[in-house]
């Protein structure tokens, strides 16, 4: 019973944010694009450490059919990620990216993992991205993986941006932020 | 932490080419189940550790070659009075080989981040150990067990202080005989991980020698967490990188 009112509640978010004609690629400018100040450098992320521009993490989302948005279509998917590291075999940073359906009737889901830099102005600017079309479950294959080249080991704040868009129906706009990790990697 | 498992792996039958499991996701839900992995997100519930990456590549590298490697971050600080979490670390690699094959490891190799201890663990490694207690005494194992500092000298300055420590703790897990800063394992100067990772490249060792209550991964767990915290106590702050072979391995 919980499960169904929550996918109740959900769907009134959904609604609502259709209903403003919000879209996912203005969603992500407002994250992603902050106002740049000239004087600004790649930094350590301060703790606890930032988050998104509304305090939010998105780590479940819905998704319906292309042809009609109603209640009793919507299904539940998840999306995951790893934490933002140097890698071990190439001097980069480097996240993971993929997707488990819940009960949704896609099979497939192009998932998009963008490796995000934290700035001594606050912001946090993309500097990696990578996009997979995968299937469920993050196992052989069905994994994304962002990466970005570091040009000094300096410790600097990372985090990734995963979107999960599924194949053939329509998914609200909840991207998972991971939280910043400090490592020992710079770009510039 | 990074883990590598050396030696021979020979695939569960049923693992054909329609696999959809690998190390990677292998991984992270059996460290999921047992409340080991620490999600991505803000006020995320507490675990020991973050999801790195992780794969299992059979027949790579010079012999005994790699069976499969984990590395993960370390979430928020080592608890206190607690040892790096490097038991269920390899716990949980033993569990996700065994998901994919049936292993004979011959090496490990293991990243220990000595630098995340604020508190000596003594007393949990010595409980801890109760665990060995009654075993099978044909299970014991002469090993030979490197630790190396890269470019930090201070491991080798520490070393023998490290032995009389170790046989000074009323403990029978491993018995350590003698220490040497000449003759190291080979696999020592291959290190699996990029210089940046720790202090490297491979510089400054030490080797013990000893005699472990078992080769296993649960064993080894033990071992890198106890030289990891005599480490510490004796003013190791910086990565040690863990190699450890049965003798007869060669």
């Amino acid at each position: 019973m919980r499960y169904s009112s929550y996918r109740i509640s959900i769907t009134t978010a959904i609604l609502g944010v259709a209903l403003l004609g919000a879209s996912q690629g203005s969603a992500v400018a407002a994250q992603t694009q902050p106002t740049a100040v000239p004087t600004a450098v790649p930094a350590a992320a301060p703790a606890p450490a930032p988050a998104s521009a509304d305090g939010a993490v998105s780590l479940d989302n819905t998704g319906s059919p292309e042809n009609g948005l109603t209640p009793s279509a919507l299904c539940i998917f998840y999306t995951r990620g790893d934490y933002v590291h140097v890698s071990s075999t190439a001097f980069e940073a480097s996240g993971h990216g993929w997707w488990i359906n819940g009960d949704c009737s896609a099979t497939w889901a192009v998932v998009t993992v963008t490796l995000q830099e934290y700035y001594s102005d606050g912001s946090w600017r993309d500097k990696g991205t990578g996009q997979a079309t995968v299937r469920s479950g993050g196992g052989s294959g069905n994994r994304a993986t962002g990466r970005a080249g570091c040009n000094d080991a300096t410790v600097t704040g990372w985090r990734s941006v995963v979107d999960v868009d599924l194949v053939g129906l329509i998914d609200d706009p909840g991207k998972l932020i991971t939280s910043a990790q400090n490592i020992s990697c710079r770009r510039y | 932490m990074f883990a590598a498992l050396h030696g021979e792996l020979a695939l569960h039958p049923w693992r054909g080419p329609a696999v959809t499991a690998d190390a990677y996701s292998l991984f992270v839900a059996r460290s999921s189940a047992m409340g080991w992995l620490t999600p991505p997100a803000e006020n995320a519930p507490d675990g020991l550790w973050g999801m790195n990456d992780a794969g299992y590549d059979p027949g790579s590298g010079s012999p005994p070659s790699r069976i499969a490697w984990f590395q993960v971050s370390l979430t928020g600080s080592v608890s206190p009075g607690r040892p790096l979490p490097v038991q269920p670390f390899l716990a949980c690699a033993d569990a996700v080989v065994a998901r994919i094959g049936t292993a004979r490891v011959q090496a490990v190799q293991v990243l220990l981040p000595v630098q995340s201890l604020d508190t000596s663990a003594t007393a949990a490694l010595l409980q801890d150990a109760g665990w060995f207690a009654d075993r099978d005494p044909r299970s014991k194992t002469r090993v030979r067990v490197t630790l190396d500092g890269g470019q930090q000298l201070s491991v080798r300055s520490v070393a023998p202080a490290m032995l009389r420590r170790i046989q000074e703790l009323k403990q029978d897990v491993f018995a350590c005989d003698t220490f040497s800063l000449t003759d190291h394992d080979a696999l020592a100067f291959e290190p699996a991980i990029i210089d940046q990772l720790w202090c490297g490249p491979p510089g400054h060792k030490s080797t013990f020698r000893g005699t472990l209550a078992e080769w296993s991964l649960t064993a080894l767990g033990w071992l890198a967490s106890f030289l990891a915290d005599a480490s510490y106590r004796h003013g190791v702050s910086t990565p040690l990188m863990l190699t450890a072979s049965p003798e007869t391995a060669g």
